[in-house]
């Protein structure tokens, strides 16, 4: 089976190389024959890595300890719910997995992009023309899947033996990742970060083509989307594992690794709106094809941070060599992405001028500028070490406060905007408009802020987000509520239902206003953390600790023991006003295989705050308890709006009743075929 | 047991090989002429899409009178002009 | 079975002089332990994960606890001695590097770490106005229903067509429902 797989992980790579030449050369001479076999072995390199994927699991099943990296990665009494994790936890299982995403996304792409045999070519429907590109798009795929192979085969070998011997057992996969989130997290991260390569591929496909109309830029825009949503999901889910895993009370330390992420998705969520000024108004074309490759290029370089060891993280994996060959790929890469576009810069000439910068135009434009400061900062700030040691020879840290500083600032204006942006319309907004739609929300957001103050809450940057979190709702409550007034006008249905049939109608517009609920929620969520309490003590039997408005005493003391692990918990009651309301077991746990310690959060949440006890060992001189208790409110909506946000994106994914029923029945076309004949 | 492994990987590297040079299908593909005249009538439609756009969100009273009535006029103007390109191409082809 | 939980009596044993002096003196209103939290959260946990504060990295997940609790007892002394905030934060800096800042100290080269995402945000911005202002520029001065590409409406058949599609679609949207 080890054998079988190296096999099918050296086959996948010939049929991409294959598929690249080919189609280079096939679309450069103008050969069907060449771009059609090209076509079919990107498609086939897919089964290939299934089959190689699959041998790596099986023999992870087995125990084969012959296999370096399972030797390393797992272990036997492992439970098989983790096991499937061993797949993507070290460099060389997560590599071979992220070249399958990527094979199974050109899989995708290419089942729903080709002709049937024998169909007429100029058949194109307006639905489909996007089509004309897949052939060029795969090929580009097939070229980035030629580099991930290439590390798969020849740099980080997933079916690599051990040098000398089989060890009885394995050293056990690394306890932070024993966590259900484990098995999901990072899978959605990967899908996110390989299915950026998707819209990158329909992008310079049709720049390189030249290909006319606005087709590529909606299939760019939603294959960004899915990327999109599943990298939102695992960035969440991370830090949702980082809270409940680590230990330390937070959930985002803009470690290098969480920053790695957060890039493409910042230049992504960019592209998500300056893409509806080419699609509404044709403008803006150049901006968008580099926002389009600076996030597939970030999602790279993001891989690259977590695999080269350039900068330490925990989260990373153990320092490699492999750093060399990714400097090449983005070097080339980039290469690609400017000689194509200084080629066809023509093709990307803007239609309209703007007309007004009270517009939703210049409020996207707005929108961009603040997501690519922040992107900016934070890779400036993930990067500066390396830039400080070569500079200066010593490495400066630079961590949560200084991001946290930064950060704060241009995401709560960030949180302005996502208010004021929808509201203005396009092309221009009088005054008069202005007043219409800005009056009520803003005085809302000022009575919510007047309300903190007199609750005494000092603190200006919950206080602000507090108040913008209520202007944005209240903009968005609005927004359902007069289009919903309209349509129920005609209808004479309920404005519940018709707030559902109104976005049915436009599902791009309301799917996008209940994400931007979702990240407001979010925010709410994460200035919760201005009010956070800490404390920590001793806890022997009968102690207490107080923390927020809680009264915790320790109980008891219970020690369990399995194959996997022995573990050791402390019973904590949890009183509050007087009352009991809860018992909670803070424990820790001694992992045999790996020999390692790992304490186990004990987290009681509820919608206004969340309890979270660590048991952080025992006081070495009196042999007493030490327990870590946080008070953290609001840190459920983080996972709410996250929710909230996976949800507005599948709606806004779906396609619009309106434009459906159009497609079906374009009345517009009809009209046209008739003027035509006129003339 | 190696026997069995290197017959299956002959077996699979010939149905691969197989599988990539089989097909004949044809390619998408519409002539330039074909492509302009489909990209103009996308343009005209985002156009009407627009103006749709623009009368629902006048009649939720999001916008002024005066707005709504200029950037009407500016949208018809636009479309009319992708109108006469569409008319145009018509003529050519 | 008793868990074990890797042990070097030395350090522990200074640790939890250290610590449990801190503990006792209870947390609140203590000047002494305030300080020696305030001071702990500007440094890192000096262990090689490099991922939190000095004051968060205390639950045993770090691969270097020796270290790590050494500065920790460090750190209680010198809040003990009475040294100055800046005086502790330097002597640290002398012995891990200034890795174990927190945040980038606001002079020197590190200076640049700071002002740059706000020079960027300048620039951009910046350029952002630059754009919008030659947009303007390039946008057709005269009111779009006589600008020279569209011919008033009645001359212009494409356009009386357009109207005509518009109005019947529009009227026909307000009718349907
Ligand atoms: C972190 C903040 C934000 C996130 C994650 C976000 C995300 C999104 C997403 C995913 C969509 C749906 C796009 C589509 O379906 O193609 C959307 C729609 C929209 N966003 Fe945002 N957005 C954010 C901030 C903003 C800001 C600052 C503005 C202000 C200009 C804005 C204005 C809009 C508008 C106007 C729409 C609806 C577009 C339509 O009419 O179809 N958003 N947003």
């Amino acid at each position: 089976m080890q054998l079988f797989g190296a096999y099918a992980v050296l086959l996948a790579f010939v049929l991409a190389v294959y598929a690249f030449v080919a189609g280079v050369v096939g679309h450069l001479r103008r050969r069907r024959r060449l771009i059609v076999s090209a076509e079919r072995a990107t498609l086939a390199v897919f089964p290939a890595l299934t089959v190689a994927v699959l041998c790596l699991i099986g023999l992870i099943f087995r125990n084969d300890f012959t296999v370096a990296y399972i030797a390393e990665h797992s272990n036997r009494a492992l439970p098989f719910y983790f096991k499937i994790a061993v797949l993507w936890s070290g460099q060389e299982g997560s590599l071979l997995f992220w070249s399958w995403l990527l094979s199974g996304y050109a899989f995708v792409v290419l089942l729903g992009g080709r002709l049937r045999p024998g169909r007429a070519a100029d058949e194109l429907s307006p639905k489909h023309a996007h089509r004309a590109l897949v052939p060029l798009a795969s090929v580009i795929l097939a070229g980035v899947e030629v580099f991930f192979l290439a590390l798969n085969n020849f740099a980080a070998s997933a079916f690599a033996s051990l040098p000398v011997g089989t060890p009885a057992d394995g050293n056990g996969l690394n306890p932070l990742l024993q966590y259900s989130q484990m098995d999901i997290h990072p899978p959605l991260l990967y899908l996110g970060y390989v299915g950026f390569a998707v819209p990158f591929a329909f992008c310079l496909a049709a720049l390189l083509k030249r290909y006319p109309g606005d087709r590529w830029i909606h299939i760019t825009r939603r294959w960004t989307m899915v990327a999109w949503l599943f990298l939102t999901i695992g960035i969440v889910l991370g830090g949702l594992w980082a809270y409940k895993v680590l230990g330390w009370g937070g959930y985002w330390a803009w470690d290098p690794v969480e920053n790695a992420a957060f890039l493409p998705w910042l230049t992504g969520t960019a592209f998500l709106h300056s893409v509806m000024m080419q699609e509404k108004r044709g403008m803006l074309k150049i901006w968008n094809v580099w926002l389009v490759f600076a996030t597939f290029l970030l999602a790279i370089f993001g891989d690259f941070l977590t695999r080269s060891g350039l900068v330490s993280s925990v989260h990373a994996f153990a320092q490699s060599s492999i750093g060399g060959w990714f400097v090449i790929f983005l070097a080339i890469a980039v290469a690609v992405c400017l000689a194509a576009f200084f080629k066809n810069k023509d093709f990307l000439k803007s239609e309209n001028p703007l007309e007004s910068t009270a517009s939703r135009e210049a409020g996207f434009l707005f929108n961009n500028f603040v997501l690519l400061v922040a992107a900016f900062a934070i890779l400036w700030g993930t990067l500066f070490p390396v830039i400080s040691e070569w500079v200066e020879g010593q490495k400066i840290s630079v961590g949560r406060v200084f991001f946290d500083r930064i950060n704060v600032p241009i995401f709560l204006f960030l949180l302005f905007l996502t208010g004021v942006g929808p509201l203005l319309a396009w092309r221009r907004t009088s005054a008069a408009s202005l007043k219409r739609n800005f009056l009520g929300p803003a005085i809302l957001g000022a009575a919510v802020l007047a309300l903190c103050l007199a609750m005494g809450w000092r603190d200006p940057y919950p206080l602000v987000c507090f108040a913008l979190a209520a202007f944005v709702l209240a903009i968005v409550a609005m927004e359902f509520y007069r289009g919903a007034r309209v349509l129920s006008r005609r209808s004479r249905r309920g404005l519940a239902l018709s707030a559902v049939e109104l976005t049915m109608r436009n599902t791009r517009r309301y799917g996008g206003y209940i994400i931007h609920v979702g990240i407001v929620l979010l925010a709410v969520g994460i200035a919760g953390s201005g009010f956070n309490q800490q404390t920590e003590g001793p806890m022997p039997y009968r102690a207490k600790l107080a923390v927020g408005p809680y009264t915790l005493t320790s109980l008891a003391y219970t020690q369990d023991d399995n194959a996997n692990f022995s573990s050791e918990a402390l019973i904590v009651r949890v009183d509050q006003g007087g009352r009991e309301i809860a018992t909670m077991y803070p424990s820790r746990r001694f992992y045999k295989a790996s020999n390692q310690t790992q304490s186990m959060v004990a987290d009681r949440s509820t919608l206004l705050s969340d309890l979270y006890l660590v048991y952080a060992g025992d006081d070495p001189e009196t042999n007493q308890p030490i327990l870590h208790a946080y008070w953290n409110p609001l840190i459920a909506w983080i996972w709410i709006g996250a929710l909230v946000i996976g949800f507005g994106t599948i709606i806004a994914l779906l396609p619009s009743r309106t434009a459906a029923a159009r497609r079906e029945n374009p009345p517009a076309r009809v009209a046209e075929t008739a003027e035509v004949a006129q003339v | 047991m190696t026997l069995l492994a290197a017959f299956a990987c002959v077996f699979f590297t010939a149905l691969a090989a197989w599988f990539v040079f089989a097909g004949d299908e044809r390619l998408p593909e519409d002539s330039p002429a074909a492509a302009r005249l489909r990209a103009l009538r996308e343009r005209k439609q985002a156009i009407y899409d627009n103006l749709r756009d623009l009368h629902f969100e006048f009649l939720a009273g999001k916008l002024a009178q005066p707005d709504y009535q200029r950037s009407r006029q500016m949208l018809e103007t636009e479309a009319a002009r992708v109108v006469r390109e569409i008319q145009r191409c018509g003529e050519a082809s | 079975m008793q868990v074990r939980f890797a042990s070097r009596p030395l350090r522990r044993i200074s640790l939890a002089l250290a610590l449990l002096g801190l503990f006792t003196a209870g947390l609140r209103g203590d000047p002494v332990a305030e300080r020696y939290h305030r001071l702990a959260a500007k440094l890192r946990c000096v262990c090689p994960c490099h991922q939190s504060m000095l004051s968060e990295c205390s639950n045993m997940q770090c691969s270097a606890r020796a270290q790590l609790d050494a500065a920790m007892v460090k750190l209680s002394q010198k809040v003990r001695s009475g040294d100055s905030d800046e005086l502790i934060l330097q002597a640290f800096v002398q012995e891990f590097g200034p890795e174990v800042l927190a945040a980038p100290p606001t002079h020197g080269f590190s200076l640049v770490v700071w002002i740059m995402p706000w020079v960027a945000a300048g620039l951009g911005l910046w350029a952002l106005l630059a754009v919008l202002h030659y947009w303007r520029a390039q946008r057709p001065s005269a009111e779009p229903a006589t600008a020279p590409a569209a011919p008033a409406g009645d001359g212009d058949p494409a356009l009386a067509r357009v109207q005509a599609e518009i109005a019947r679609e529009l009227g026909d949207w307000e009718r349907r429902e």
